[in-house]
């Protein structure tokens, strides 16, 4: 009955006026046992670092069409540093260059899923960084 | 002035005092995972509890409760007044998980404002156990307004009358004639009702409706649930076209105020430590009674002899009852199964 659950924040930033996708994956993670939120559309990376925090989420997963991930994700994963709160884990997904990836990580970002990708490779990165996130909490 | 405690309380209970958001989430999550750390802490900052008013919102599936909680909570704000909700939402009995949706209808944000989504997590009624708990430390940190959504079906419309100093229950228009159907129950608990979604047709009917069933309530026969001599108020709201809503603010402020006037809000925070203390205990007796008896000779075999019909279970009943008023009943139970560890760690899924 107790234990941990995992929280994700499932978030659409920028003006995209589409969130099928993220909606799918809300609804995959749920299914694959999380508790997932989702922030509605057209938010900022302030009102999603204020969201995560408020709700004690262990992952956020960005979802971006517009093409301003190289502005909004790396704006998300400094306000989680300032707000202390890094140790919550950051994917994004949508449509991103390939050529983007590399650069994404390495500002921190644990993973990227393209349009098209499995929900069960999601639901199992989502666990993989939930137990990386739990022993970083432990050893703070 | 608020008193921040001082310095022998420790670092986590002197920031959730000062209102930082970060521990108050980390505290919600201890509770909801049943840390044991928390007992600590929540025993540190109970004796600053009693300054929040609990005011919970149910009705059926989409009759409107977020986004009714919306506008309020921008009613609320005007007044300079500090805000939590609590946003429980049907988790899968089976997965466990689900999306939590409420918080999707309150985009709103504010420094005295947290909003917090709840995962019934499958258990009976939707409001949790922890209920209790997390009312209590967002009230030592100094909210003055608690909305509680429930997720307006089964046992939880219920259970909120013992946690809420004030119960809202949210009806549609198209329930016009169908007001009456409205389960007694759901009457019973409200202190103020609100036809929302008021713009459409068949909401005047509904409001006289509603109107006539609580006056019906309020001469009638009232128990402990009831307040005395209080008559709802049934107010029309829209979200849509913001109707009513500095209405529906003064319905909650009166009915607070009514029952402070009357020393009645006493009586609710009594009736919240009575069945905060009743799940404390059946959680105890669960564990270091219930548990360990089921593992003595004396069970098993009466159990068998159950079974077996020698013996009919009410007799077996009486004999475990006898044994369990034994003066030395404790001393007789297994000594290894004691406690079943809260897990603070992650479950494997
Ligand atoms: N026409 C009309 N629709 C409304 C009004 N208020 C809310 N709604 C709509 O009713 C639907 C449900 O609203 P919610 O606020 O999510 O209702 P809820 O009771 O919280 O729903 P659950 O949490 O899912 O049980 C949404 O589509 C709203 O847009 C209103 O005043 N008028
Ligand atoms: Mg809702």
């Amino acid at each position: 009955m107790s234990g941990g659950k995992i929280r994700v924040l499932i978030a659409k930033v920028g003006l995209d006026g589409h969130d099928v996708g993220a909606k799918v994956v809300a609804r995959g993670l749920a299914d694959a046992g999380m508790e997932v939120i989702y922030t509605g559309l057209r938010q900022t990376p302030q009102t999603v670092v204020k969201i995560a925090v408020q709700e004690d989420v262990d992952i956020i997963g960005i979802s971006l069409l517009s093409g301003s991930h190289m502005v909004f994700i790396p704006e998300v994963i400094r306000l989680l540093k300032e707000n202390k709160a890094d140790d919550i884990g950051v994917f994004c997904g949508g449509v991103i260059p390939v050529e983007d990836i590399t650069e994404l990580k390495k500002i921190g970002v644990k993973d990227v899923f393209l349009t098209g990708s499995n929900m069960k490779d999601v639901a199992a990165r989502a666990r993989e960084i939930y137990a990386e996130r739990q022993e970083l909490r432990h050893a703070r | 002035m608020r008193d921040e405690g001082g310095p022998t309380l420790s670092a986590k209970a002197r920031a959730i005092r000062a209102g930082d958001v970060r521990t108050i989430s980390r505290g919600i999550s201890g509770i909801e995972n049943g840390d044991e750390e928390m007992r600590d802490l929540l025993r540190e900052l109970y004796p600053f509890t009693g300054g929040a008013r609990v005011i919970g919102f149910t009705g059926a599936p989409g009759a409107g409760k977020s986004s009714v909680i919306h506008e309020l909570i921008r009613e609320y704000l005007r007044f300079g007044l500090r805000i939590a909700v609590l946003a429980v939402d049907p988790t899968s009995e089976f997965t466990g998980g689900g999306v939590l949706g409420d918080r999707i209808r309150m985009p709103v944000f504010h420094d005295h404002l947290y909003i917090r989504s709840f995962g019934a997590r499958g258990r009976l009624g939707g409001l949790s156990d922890s209920c209790g708990q997390v009312l209590s430390l967002l009230d030592a940190a100094g909210f003055e307004r608690i909305f509680v959504e429930t997720v307006g079906a089964g046992q939880s419309e219920i259970e909120i009358r013992y946690y809420a100093d004030t119960v809202v229950v949210v009806a549609n228009p198209n329930q016009g004639d169908d007001i009456q159907m409205l389960k007694a129950g759901i009457l019973e608990i409200g202190d103020v009702f609100i036809v929302n979604k008021c713009e459409l047709p068949g909401a005047d009917a509904a409001a006289a409706e509603l109107t006539k069933m609580t006056h019906l309530f309020a001469k009638g026969e009232r128990d402990g649930d009831q307040i005395a001599g209080y008559i709802p108020p049934v107010i029309k709201v829209s979200t849509r076209e913001k109707i009513g809503l500095p209405e529906l603010l003064n319905g909650i402020e009166e009915c607070l105020h009514y029952l402070e006037d009357n020393d009645l809000l006493r009586a609710s925070r009594r009736r919240r430590v009575e069945q905060d203390l009743s799940h404390t205990l059946s959680r105890v007796w669960q564990n270091k009674v219930l548990a360990p008896f089921k593992a003595t000779p004396l069970w098993q075999s009466l159990s068998e002899d159950v079974s077996a019909a020698r013996l009919d279970p009410w007799t077996a009943g009486e004999r475990l009852w006898e044994a369990i008023t034994a003066a030395d009943f404790i001393t007789t139970l297994p000594q290894k199964t004691t406690l079943p560890k809260k897990r603070s760690k992650p479950r494997k899924e």
